[in-house]
């Protein structure tokens, strides 16, 4: 149950809803006077209906029983669920194809809670994975556009989570929630590891003077996880690495066009991925095959030690809390190399890994959503090597995210 | 981990070695694409080469392999270049052979039906083809030797026959080295990119040589297949059946009753060369899945048999959805109790013609 009073007014049509949102974060005079805002923040939750290689259920089916959605028009939907008393717990869009997005003014408490009641036991649904490429190439776009007095946020996330630490053993479950922030020490015990969790909020010039060299000198600065693309006036949009995005600007229009934004460079590199990476047989002549598709491969910045190797395989790809939702049937190849029967434990797609203590190549058949692929990407960096090459076969996975970006333009 | 020269002439790792080889690779790694790099991609994987037509061609063939079979020949590999006309198709070999040895009459067929390929492309005008012949490095200069005196007495006979070579694999210090015993031999492109013996895969410490396959199984090698290979091979085989099994049922929407095909599971496990197997192979394969179903599933639901190969089962609500995964997912593939290898050798029971 929400906590708040983050509902939304049972509305019956797009236009009252924009009214409604337009401005929503704006304080009003007495809430200014009093000095206490009330209002929520808009949150925006960008989710992934997943590809299979059969037909995914239509968008009502997706989610349980006790939610509602209510069709406003042809892509929007009020969301009411039954175990909050049939409240209106948010608005659902479907900004592109693939990507339906809940804009919600639940507490972030509350809002985080809902999304991963719909998304973590479903196989159909999937949070947007913002790689660090991927909101690496979002700040080259807010560079390119933004003046350089404004301010911008960027926060950067790793935590050696693998290394292996001589003399403790951890507990079985390693599972965290997607919107657990690393800072949770009381999971950690009395573990020391590198870990590092940096926020910078600065005047862009600045930012782009200085970033380079930064990411030259400490290396998790290589796991972008935040990002806030400033909007028009005041204020920002937002953006995290799990696919969530609060709106900190004084429009809603606004948030929604970055939204269709990021959404539109997002399948854009999801669906090259998938035309690039899926391996597949085709006939050739009258009973020969071919095989097309490629491997990904994402290199690590220097190789892992056999220890570290070692706790990988048995806390990342053995384990079913695996925070990395990794499963399947591991065949050692010696010391620091692995083959991997594996599986997606989130979309239960399979594909084949080779993991070594140089790099992670994977092999996604045909119908392997691409979100596999970004969530590999941001959970490797976040908690194995903050620094990666990452590869879409012959071509480099940032170039991808550029080219995308440059057709979403 | 299996022993180098075993593991070298493995038809199976040497496929894959040859498919790494094609395959769109980042440039540094310890897999390197190297024919891909010298322009080189995959054409097809036992496609059929037809013989021609020429009354000459066919009394030498006649004469020379002593049989009048005029069924296709089906390589290995059938390369393509980017810009080289010239399409090689390679046989892979577990060693060479003699002029006399009982590979002559495929060899011979081959060599008279790559002169011309247009006809087996169904092309106007002619495609020349290449025959070449990979096998351990050992034995490469022999069997280039074989090759050769194959194509001449052909030749002697008034027969077209196409140009031949030998590839050669070895495991050297810095990993699996491909190299031929006359780089001139091959079709131009080859040769250049063969005569620096390039490595296709490096070695990485003491970490065994395979790589990850892309093919694990060949049906039929078991005769020619090291024992250890083999049992390997169909291991993986059952693993990668089984995360099929697993996705399955974790793609199921419950309530619902969810079929689990043995033909799809292998199909799926395979990216789709299980459908080109031959039909004993696939219905044996497929009959031994379904059994597989039945062992791991049935002491956790009721698996229903739809047919020889086929099982259904009811996930009536998420808890049973739940169980039946940890169920799949603490199957071991090397257990005679859930492997391919123990289930294909079973005898038939009362219901298997059904």
């Amino acid at each position: 149950m929400a906590t708040g009073t983050g509902y939304m007014p049972r509305l019956e049509s797009r236009e009252a809803y924009v009214d409604h949102l337009e401005g929503y974060t704006e304080p009003a005079v007495a809430e200014l006077r009093d000095g206490k805002l009330s209002r929520k923040l808009l949150k925006t939750y960008m989710l992934e209906t997943a590809r299979h290689d059969h037909d995914t259920p239509g968008l009502e089916s997706l989610f349980p029983s006790r939610v509602q959605l209510h069709r406003l028009d042809d892509t929007l939907y009020r969301v009411e669920d039954q175990t909050h008393e049939g409240q209106v717990v948010g608005l659902l869009e479907v900004l592109e194809e693939r990507h339906p997005v809940l804009y919600t003014t639940l507490d972030a408490a509350d809002s985080n809670k809902w999304v991963r009641q719909m998304v973590d036991h479903n196989p159909w649904l999937d949070r947007l994975w913002l790689s660090s490429p991927i909101l690496f190439e979002l700040w080259n776009y807010v560079q390119r556009t933004t003046a350089a007095h404004r301010y911008v946020r960027l926060g950067f996330e790793h935590e050696a989570w693998y290394e292996a630490t001589p003399g403790f053993e951890e507990g079985d479950d390693e599972r965290i929630e997607e919107d657990e922030p690393a800072s949770d020490d009381s999971a950690r015990g009395l573990v020391e590891r590198r870990r590092s969790r940096v926020t910078l909020t600065e005047r862009l010039g600045v930012l782009q003077e200085k970033l380079p060299q930064f990411l030259g000198l400490y290396d998790p600065l290589h796991s972008l996880v935040q990002l806030q693309i400033p909007s028009g006036s005041r204020g920002g949009h937002l953006l995290y690495y799990d696919g969530h995005a609060t709106n900190r600007s004084d429009s809603f229009a606004e948030h929604r066009q970055q939204i269709a934004k990021v959404l539109s460079l997002y399948r854009g590199v999801t669906e090259h991925s998938e035309d690039r990476l899926w391996l597949d047989t085709t006939e050739v002549g009258d009973d020969a095959f071919t095989v097309k598709g490629a491997p990904v491969t994402i290199r690590f910045s220097q190789p892992l030690s056999e220890d570290t190797f070692t706790r990988f395989v048995d806390l990342g790809l053995k384990r079913r809390t695996s925070r990395l939702r990794i499963g399947g049937y591991i065949t050692w190849r010696g010391p620091t190399k692995v083959h991997v029967a594996a599986i997606d434990r989130h979309l239960w797609q399979p594909f084949l890994l080779e993991a070594t203590s140089r790099h992670l190549t994977a092999v996604l058949p045909h119908g392997t959503c691409g979100n596999t692929v970004h969530r590999l990407v941001t959970n490797v960096q976040r908690w194995l090597d903050p620094n990666v090459e990452v590869w879409l076969g012959s071509e480099l996975y940032e170039t991808a995210v550029a080219n995308s970006m440059r057709a979403a333009a | 981990m299996t022993d180098e020269s075993t593991l070298l002439s493995d038809q199976v790792f040497q496929l894959n070695i040859f498919l790494w080889a094609l395959e769109e690779l980042p440039d540094k790694g310890e897999a390197q694409p190297v024919l891909r790099q010298a322009g080189y991609y995959l054409g097809a994987i036992e496609r059929s080469v037809r013989l021609p037509t020429a009354e000459r061609t066919l009394t030498a063939l006649r004469k020379l392999a002593e049989t009048a079979d005029r069924s296709p020949c089906r390589p290995d590999l059938w390369l393509r270049h980017a810009t080289d006309p010239v399409q090689p198709v390679v046989e892979l070999k577990a060693h060479g052979f003699s002029p006399d040895s009982s590979n002559r009459r495929q060899a011979l067929k081959l060599i008279a039906a790559a002169f011309d390929l247009a006809p087996s492309l169904a092309e106007p005008g002619e495609r020349r083809g290449h025959v070449l012949y990979a096998t351990v490095a050992a034995d490469a200069d022999r069997l280039a030797a074989t090759l050769k005196t194959l194509a001449q007495d052909l030749r002697a006979e008034g027969a077209a026959a196409a140009p031949t070579g030998a590839i050669g694999l070895s495991i050297e210090d810095e990993g699996v080295v491909l190299s031929s015993p006359d780089p001139a031999d091959l079709p131009a492109p080859l040769g250049t990119a063969l005569a620096t013996r390039p490595t296709v895969l490096r070695r990485d410490g003491d970490n065994d040589l395979q790589p990850l396959y892309l093919i694990p199984w060949i049906p039929g090698i078991e005769e020619s297949q090291d024992a250890e290979l083999h049992a390997a091979g169909l291991r993986e085989l059952t693993a990668r059946t089984l995360v099929n099994m697993q996705a399955a049922v974790g793609q199921a929407q419950p309530p619902t009753a969810l079929p689990l095909d043995g033909r799809r599971l292998l199909s799926e496990a395979t990216f789709g060369v299980f459908d080109k197997w031959r039909d004993a192979d696939r219905q044996k394969f497929s009959g031994a899945v379904a059994r597989i179903v039945e062992k791991t599933l049935s002491p956790v639901v009721d698996v229903r048999r739809i047919s020889v190969d086929s099982r259904e089962i009811d996930l009536p609500d998420l808890d049973t959805k739940d169980e039946v995964i940890e169920r799949i997912e603490r199957a071991d593939p090397s257990d005679p109790a859930t492997s391919l290898q123990a289930a294909i050798e079973e005898p038939p029971t009362l219901f298997d013609e059904t």
